[in-house]
């Protein structure tokens, strides 16, 4: 009887997805499989939301470190300043980054002198999954570092070890598993993001249609392709929390 | 021939002010004194983990400006402070990535057969009790044979059977003249085996200073209720 409200929660979690399923047929799925525009969308998602989780980890880890550190008022503008952009709607960043990287945005003119137009690119695609990812990133790994003792980083000092050393061989290590999963929340919504995708980067196949917007668009006039390629979504999806997990389980907490 | 410690140290952190005056001619040092009253603060400073204003010399060396990797200290923090993803051999070794290989690994056995942890060495950090911590952590501050050792609680922090030993084996370690120790403890039978020159901590200030013997007649109730045996 006490596992019922679990029981429960996984039901509501799971019961679209298993509709998902349950109403795909393999056919359609290999259909879509077959098709170059799914294909494009499923390299376009998987370069576009590495290279954006890349891009948040190096940034992200550093800036991580600096907020769990950070103490008093500093600290809590910090920390709201990356809550903000989680709470932010998408179709207000997605309109955000047209004002700021625009054709005719506060930058646009100036990227125009260098020949750069950002807008409708992969690059585009790239830079919002970034900010989308960024902040989940870091409050995640943040809570991760706080958790990290002070007194190890003095006693690694005292040993012979400078701030650098001892940071990458005790803080980084102690706070790892917390780091892999803040890197999987982080590309999770990298790969799913959608509303400021399509307002920023456009619905472009082959050059900016993701996975989420290939969704939409054959939500529009097949609903058959749009399911397959909500399964091969959730399947990518699982893939990679599959291998973040066993990246986890790699780390010294789980061992 | 200049005092084991002189300090005159002022600092103040968040919602917490230390202003310690503290000349002991020869150590051991014992601070005692009730909870939140800046002993813990005091020996992280000692160890360089905050920058402070005044004075600061151990046996006529000014630590004040040094950071920690040149302060020449051995720390050992409160509870279980090894490194939590290493085993205990590699927490001992830490302190030793200067030394070639084999060296590092015969000098990691010697100081762990020393706190009576040999057989540990394999063992994650995790997994060991707090007594066997307290060991290796021990090893591990004593590896780089640092001028100055700072303990906080190392007794207080074990099962109560595993006390006695831990006391015995600090001892020596304590009295060695080759280097200069300060001990935060709460507990007399530590005093009685260390015979250290006890410095009462209040409020962030040192109330009281001497040895068992001077302070034992004292009338202040925390060391009357400390020092009765």
């Amino acid at each position: 009887m006490r596992h019922l409200p679990f029981v429960l929660c996984l039901g509501v979690l799971f019961l679209p997805l298993a509709g998902l399923v349950a109403g795909t047929s393999p056919g359609e799925i290999a259909e879509a499989l077959g098709r170059p525009s799914t294909r494009a969308a499923i390299g376009l998602s998987l370069s576009t939301s590495l290279v954006a989780l890349l891009i948040v980890i190096l940034v992200g880890t550093p800036a991580a470190w600096a907020l769990s550190r950070a103490r008093g008022a500093t600290g809590r503008a910090a920390r709201l300043a990356f809550e903000l952009p989680v709470v932010l709607p998408p179709a207000v960043l997605g309109i955000a980054l047209l004002e700021t990287f625009g054709r005719h945005g506060l930058f646009g003119p100036l990227l125009a002198l260098g020949g750069v137009s950002l807008p409708f690119t992969a690059t585009a695609v790239v830079l919002t999954q970034v900010l989308v990812g960024a902040p989940l990133y870091v409050l995640t790994a943040a809570t991760a570092f706080r958790a990290v003792d002070d007194d190890l980083l003095l006693v690694a000092r005292t040993l012979g070890a400078g701030p650098s050393r001892a940071w990458a061989t005790i803080a980084l290590p102690c706070a790892a598993p917390g780091l892999v999963a803040a890197a999987g929340l982080g590309w999770a919504r990298a790969l799913g993001e959608f509303g400021a995708t399509l307002l920023f980067a456009g619905n472009l196949e082959g050059r900016t249609q993701t996975l989420p917007l290939a969704i939409y668009q054959a939500f529009e006039h097949d609903m058959g392709e749009a399911r397959a390629i909500a399964v091969v979504l959730v399947v990518l999806a699982v893939a990679v929390l599959g291998a973040l997990t066993a990246a986890g389980a790699g780390t010294w907490r789980e061992a | 021939m200049k005092p084991d410690l002189d300090l005159d140290v002022r600092v103040r952190l968040a919602g917490f002010a230390l202003d310690v005056q503290l000349r002991v001619e020869r150590g051991p040092v014992a601070l005692v004194g009730p909870n939140g009253a800046g002993k813990t603060t005091l020996l992280r400073l000692l160890a360089g983990a905050a920058a402070h204003e005044g004075r600061m010399e151990v046996r006529g060396r000014a630590l004040g400006a040094l950071p920690p990797e040149a302060r020449g200290v051995g720390y050992l923090p409160q509870g279980s402070a090894l490194f939590p993803h290493l085993t205990a051999a590699e927490n001992v070794a830490y302190g030793l990535a200067h030394l070639p290989r084999g060296a590092r690994e015969a000098r990691v056995r010697s100081l762990l057969r020393d706190v009576g942890a040999e057989s540990l060495a394999s063992r994650s950090a995790r997994g060991l009790s707090g007594g066997e911590q307290q060991r290796v952590a021990l090893a591990r501050a004593l590896a780089t044979e640092p001028g100055i050792l700072l303990l906080d609680e190392p007794t207080s922090s074990v099962d109560i059977a595993s006390r006695p030993g831990i006391r015995a084996l600090l001892a020596p370690v304590l009295r060695d003249a080759s280097r200069f120790a300060v001990v935060v403890t709460h507990d007399v039978r530590d005093l009685l085996a260390w015979e250290p020159h006890i410095a009462l901590v209040e409020g962030g200030r040192i109330t009281a200073s001497g040895s068992f013997a001077e302070l034992r007649g004292s009338a202040h109730p925390f060391l009357r209720e400390l020092l009765s045996v």
